[in-house]
C-alpha cells in the first residue's frame, strides 16, 4: 500500500529510447492500466518501477521515498511477468512459497503455507500445487505467476499482460475474475495490457504509450468520448474508428466539413465551433466512431448523411458490422442483427455529427487539446 | 503391412549389428590393454591367445617386484603417481570452476568491450598443439619456482580445462531467461542467493558433464606434467612411461598401471553417465 510516483522517468537501450520521460502518479490502491502496442515500452517501465532496470534518467519515489538507489529485493515490489519466469526446477508450491521465504521476511512456515492455500484457490490451481511448471499449460503457468506475485502483500503490484496468453474464452472469464480479484488486490497496482476491452473494463485510470511517450492519462471513458489524438482513438474501439479528412468551409455562416473526395458533408457540432474559430485550421481528420453510424432506412435527413455502397457485411453474434465504400473511404459502421445487406448494394448513411472527434490533419492532434 | 513390419524389424537388427560391431571396435584396445596386463613377462611377446593369467604385474606396480630388475623403477612409485594424479586433476578442475561458472555467466549475461573476442581467445587455448608453448612455459616456470610444484601443473591445466568448462556452461546460462533471474531480484533475493538456488540447480547438468569431461582431459594431459614436472608431481600417464626403457620394457606393467590409471574415469563416468549425455546434448542445441 503506497503511492507510487513516476517523475521524468527515461531509458536508453543503446540508441533506442524505451522509455521516453514518463511522468505518473499512482494513488495508494489504485488500479492503472498501461496500454499501448507491443514495444511501447510498458515492460521497461514495470521493470524499472521494480527496479530490474535502470533508469538513464528521472525518479521513482514509493511511499513518497526516492527508490533509485534501492535494490530490487528491498523495494517490496510484486511483479508477475509475461513469460511468467517460474522457477523452472521447483514444483507450483514452492514457486508460491519463494517470495515469501525470502531472507528479511520472517513469515513461519504456518504462515506460509496458509497464504499459499488461499492464493492457490483464488486462483484455482490448488491441485496442480506439486507439479512441475513444465507439467502445465500455458493459461496455468499464467496463473501460478500471478500467484507468486500475490501471495505477499506488496506495496506495490505490477502485473505485465497477465492474461494475454489464455484462450478467449478463458480471458473473458478471467478479465470478470479479475475484477472480482481487484477487491482482495489491495496493493497499487499497475497492470499492462495491449486488449483494450481488458484496458477499459479493469482501469480505474488508463494510460496509453506509444513509443515510450504518455499520450493521455484519465479515466477509461473519458478516453474513449475524447481522445488526445488519433493514435488513442485507434487504439480505443472495435471495430476501429473511422477517420476522413476533411476541409472546412463557411457557408452562410455554418461551418461545415467537407471530405476531401467531396462525398461526405458535416455540421461542425457546437462543442467543437469554440476550437476552429481562430480559422487557423483548414484541414482536419474527422473521427468517426462505427456505433455512431446509422443506416438511413427510408427516411432521409437534410445534412450529415452520405451515401456510397455495400463492401462487406460481417454478423458478430450480437452486432453486425456494415463496411461501405462512399467516395474514396471505407467507413465501419455497427448495426443490429436483424439487418442483412448485398454486396454492391447502394445504402445510404446517416451520421450522429454531435459525438464528432476533430484532429489537427498535420500533427494528428484533437483540436480540443491544442 | 507384414513387409513394412519386417522391414522395420530388419532395420533394428542392422542397426543393432552396427552397434555391437563399433562397441568391438571400440573396446577392443582396452581388453587388448587388459589382456596383456594379466601376462607375465615371458608370455607377453607369444602370439598364442591361451596364456596363464598372473596378477604378478599389478603386485610388482603396487607393492613392488618381488624380482627387482636392475634398471627399472626400482622404487614403487605407482601409487604415489597415483595420488599426484588424483590431486592434479581434481585440483585442476576445481579451480576452473571457480573461474569458469562466474566467467561463463559474465560472457551468457552481460555485454562488454570485445566480449566474443575474450571468449575466442578462451577457446583457442585448446587450438595450439602443447608443443608450441611448452618450452618458453618451461623456462617461465623455472625462473618463478613453479617447475615440478603442486600449483603450478594445477596452473598450466587451465588451458585444457578452463576453456571447456567457460563454454559449455555459458550456453547454459543463456539458455536461462533473465526474466527468471529478474523475478528472483524481485521475489526479494540478493543477487548471490539467487546464484546458488535458482541458477546453478539449473546448470547442474552442464556442471556436471563438463568438469567430468575436464577431469578425463585433465588425467590424460601427458606433455604438461612429463617437461614441467619431476618426481614431485609425477603423474601416472608420465610414470607409464618408465616401465619402458631402454634396458627392459614392462610393456605389461605400463599396462597394469593404464588399467588402475583409468578406474577413477570409469567411476566419475557411470555414477553421473546420465547427466553426461543430458548436459552436453541439451544445453548446447538451443531448443
Amino acid at each position: 500500500m503506497a503511492k507510487l510516483v513516476l517523475e521524468h522517468l527515461t531509458k536508453d537501450f543503446g540508441n533506442v529510447r524505451a522509455v521516453n520521460d514518463v511522468s505518473l502518479e499512482v494513488e495508494d490502491g489504485e488500479f492503472l492500466v498501461i496500454l499501448g502496442p507491443s514495444g511501447a515500452g510498458k515492460t521497461t517501465t514495470l521493470k524499472l518501477i521494480a527496479g530490474v532496470e535502470r533508469p538513464t534518467s528521472g525518479m521513482i519515489y514509493i511511499g513518497g521515498k526516492p527508490m533509485n538507489a534501492i535494490e530490487p529485493h528491498h523495494r517490496n515490489v510484486a511483479m508477475a511477468f509475461e513469460s511468467y519466469a517460474l522457477y523452472p526446477h521447483y514444483n507450483v508450491r514452492d514457486n508460491l512459497s519463494f517470495p515469501l521465504k525470502a531472507p528479511g521476511r520472517k513469515f513461519a512456515q504456518q504462515e506460509i503455507d496458509r497464504r499459499v492455500e488461499e492464493v492457490a484457490e483464488l486462483l484455482n490451481i490448488h491441485m496442480l500445487l506439486d507439479r512441475l511448471p513444465r507439467m502445465l499449460s500455458n493459461g496455468q503457468k499464467q496463473r501460478v505467476a500471478l500467484g507468486r506475485a500475490m501471495v505477499r502483500e506488496p506495496d506495490v503490484l505490477l502485473l505485465d499482460e497477465p492474461i494475454s496468453h489464455l484462450d478467449a474464452k478463458l480471458r473473458h472469464r478471467m478479465r470478470t475474475e479479475f475484477k472480482a480479484l481487484e477487491a482482495a488486490i489491495r496493493a497499487t497496482t499497475i497492470y499492462v495490457t495491449h486488449d483494450y476491452l481488458e484496458a477499459m473494463s479493469l482501469a480505474d485510470r488508463l494510460v496509453v504509450l506509444k513509443e515510450g511517450s504518455i499520450q493521455q492519462i484519465g479515466g477509461p471513458h473519458e478516453l474513449f468520448v475524447n481522445p488526445a489524438n488519433v493514435f488513442v482513438a485507434q487504439l480505443l474501439g472495435h471495430p476501429q474508428i473511422n477517420l476522413v479528412e476533411c476541409t472546412l468551409q463557411r457557408t452562410n455562416g455554418v461551418l461545415e466539413l467537407i471530405s476531401t473526395d467531396g462525398a461526405i458533408k458535416l455540421e461542425v457540432p457546437e462543442r467543437l465551433r469554440g476550437a476552429l474559430a481562430d480559422g487557423k485550421l483548414d484541414r482536419v481528420l474527422a473521427g468517426i466512431r462505427p456505433q455512431h453510424l446509422g443506416v438511413a432506412n427510408g427516411h432521409h435527413p437534410a445534412s450529415n448523411v452520405c451515401s456510397g455502397t455495400v463492401y462487406v457485411y460481417e454478423r458478430l453474434g450480437t452486432k453486425g458490422t456494415l463496411t461501405a465504400s462512399v467516395g474514396a473511404h471505407r467507413l465501419d459502421v455497427l448495426t443490429s442483427i436483424e439487418e442483412s445487406f448485398v454486396i454492391d448494394e447502394p445504402v445510404s448513411l446517416t451520421i450522429d455529427h454531435t459525438q464528432l472527434s476533430l484532429f489537427d490533419a498535420q500533427t494528428h492532434k484533437n483540436i480540443l487539446f491544442n | 503391412m507384414e513387409t513394412q513390419v519386417i522391414n522395420k524389424r530388419m532395420g533394428r537388427i542392422i542397426a543393432d549389428g552396427l552397434m555391437v560391431a563399433y562397441f568391438l571396435f571400440a573396446l577392443f584396445p582396452i581388453f587388448w590393454m587388459v589382456l596383456m596386463s594379466l601376462k607375465s613377462t615371458d608370455e607377453l611377446f607369444t602370439t598364442q591367445f591361451v596364456f596363464k593369467p598372473t596378477t604378478e604385474n599389478y603386485h610388482a606396480i603396487l607393492f613392488g617386484d618381488p624380482r627387482a630388475a636392475a634398471g627399472v623403477v626400482a622404487k614403487q612409485e605407482f601409487p604415489r603417481n597415483f595420488m599426484n594424479s588424483v590431486i592434479i586433476s581434481s585440483g585442476s578442475v576445481l579451480v576452473s570452476l571457480l573461474v569458469g561458472v562466474p566467467a561463463a555467466y559474465a560472457l551468457a549475461r552481460y555485454n562488454f568491450k570485445a566480449k566474443e573476442n575474450l571468449a575466442f581467445t578462451f577457446l583457442s587455448f585448446r587450438f595450439a598443439p602443447e608443443l608450441v608453448v611448452i618450452i618458453p612455459l618451461s623456462v617461465i616456470y623455472r625462473k618463478l619456482g613453479l617447475y615440478d610444484t603442486y600449483y603450478g601443473t594445477i596452473w598450466v591445466l587451465q588451458l585444457i580445462t578452463l576453456p571447456l568448462l567457460i563454454w559449455v556452461l555459458r550456453s547454459y546460462f543463456e539458455d536461462i531467461s533473465p526474466d527468471i533471474e529478474q523475478a528472483a531480484m524481485v521475489d526479494g533475493y540478493p543477487w548471490w542467493r539467487i546464484f546458488w538456488r535458482i541458477l546453478l540447480p539449473l546448470v547442474r547438468p552442464g556442471l556436471a558433464a563438463a568438469s567430468l569431461l575436464a577431469f578425463v582431459f585433465a588425467w590424460n594431459t601427458f606433455m604438461f606434467p612429463l617437461i614441467l614436472g619431476a618426481s614431485q608431481v609425477q603423474t601416472v600417464t608420465v610414470s607409464a612411461l618408465g616401465y619402458v626403457s631402454s634396458a627392459q620394457a614392462f610393456f605389461n606393467r605400463m599396462a597394469a598401471a593404464s588399467v588402475i590409471a583409468s578406474f577413477p574415469q570409469m567411476i566419475v563416468a557411470l555414477s553421473i553417465q546420465r547427466y553426461l549425455i543430458r548436459g552436453l546434448s541439451f544445453g548446447a542445441v538451443k531448443g
